[in-house]
């Protein structure tokens, strides 16, 4: 191979690669939500909370969240739960519980073209905090994180 | 040298592809959560009906239904007064207490003259359920009365009013 065909050759995946960063897929997170609830009781979202996506091409793609503590303590025994999606509007999916994950949850699979996802909701249940238990009444926040990937 | 070279750079740049097509995208939001206190509240004991004879100690009678209890906290207190409810008590009767940490007859009233709060229990422990650690025992005295006492009626039922608190003192 001349030197000359190996330059046109790097300058192809060159442009390829450009090519492949223009098309990557997107995501971006609904809104950030505030939960408020009494001991005892639960606190669901008032609207719905919408997603949005593109996808490079036509693979099948995953969109999934998980949450984390973000700043502050969480109340031992609160659960964060979230509908929408695949999940549905009829139960509720654990997320986090205190300051343990509960791991990830496919919110939408086999995703093939742009989309969006718009009946989001958190639950924040309250109803198995212990009478006393440290921090009632002290905000906290969770980083829910939404990831968008190649179907495994 | 100079092949190698190009060869290895292709391969760098399809790693680069690679990355790129199969990489994954996130986003995050915040969600802010609060669980508040529950609301606080004190259910005094089932009403009950203590008795004596006149000349005589009466006894100890204990509420069919305990106090109970909601709270958060671990600084609070349970007190309780006494308060003549009707125009009929009697002149030297006495109506005593004991429960939670009291552990002694404590007057809480002679006919319409109340003693000051009585603190049955402090720093009681936070619960959805909580109760005394001595379930509330009411007694009457009746030592004192006169045979003709100035108020009141021998034989005569009247009522004491009496408020239990649940408050950080």
């Amino acid at each position: 191979m001349s030197d000359f065909l190996l330059g046109f050759v790097v300058i192809v995946l060159m442009v390829t690669l450009v090519a492949c960063g223009v098309l990557g897929d997107t995501i971006v997170a609904p809104a950030d939500e505030e939960l408020s609830v009494t001991r005892g009781s639960t606190d669901i979202s008032l609207l719905p909370l919408t997603l949005t996506y593109t996808v490079s091409d036509a693979s099948n793609r995953d969109i999934t969240v998980s949450a984390s503590v973000g700043i502050g303590t969480p109340v031992a025994d609160a659960k964060l739960s979230i509908q929408g999606g695949d999940l549905g509007t009829a139960g509720w999916t654990l997320l986090i519980e205190g300051s343990a994950s509960a791991g990830s949850v496919t919110l939408k699979s086999l995703i093939v073209e742009d989309g969006s996802i718009t009946d989001i909701k958190f639950q924040l249940d309250a109803t198995n905090v212990n009478a006393g238990a440290g921090n009632l009444g002290t905000q906290w926040t969770y980083t829910v994180t939404y990831t968008i990937a190649l179907t495994l | 040298m100079k092949k190698l070279v190009l060869l290895m750079l292709m391969g760098i740049l399809v790693v680069g592809i690679g990355v790129v097509v199969y990489g994954v995208q996130t986003d995050s939001q915040t969600v802010g959560s609060t669980v508040d206190h529950a609301a606080e509240s004190i259910t005094a004991p089932q009403d009950d009906t203590v008795s004596a004879v006149r000349l005589a100690d009466g006894e100890y009678q204990t509420p069919t239904v305990p106090l109970v209890y909601v709270t958060d906290y671990t600084d609070r207190d349970i007190t309780v007064v006494a308060a003549a409810a009707d125009a009929n008590w009697v002149t030297g009767a006495k109506l005593y207490i004991k429960g939670g940490s009291v552990v002694v007859d404590t007057l809480l009233i002679t006919g319409n003259t109340p003693e000051a709060a009585v603190t049955l229990q402090s720093d009681i422990t936070a619960s959805d359920t909580g109760a005394l650690t001595n379930a509330v025992q009411l007694k009457l005295d009746a030592t004192d009365v006169a045979a003709a006492p100035a108020n009141g009626t021998i034989g005569t039922s009247f009522d004491y009013t009496l408020t239990y608190t649940l408050t950080a003192l």
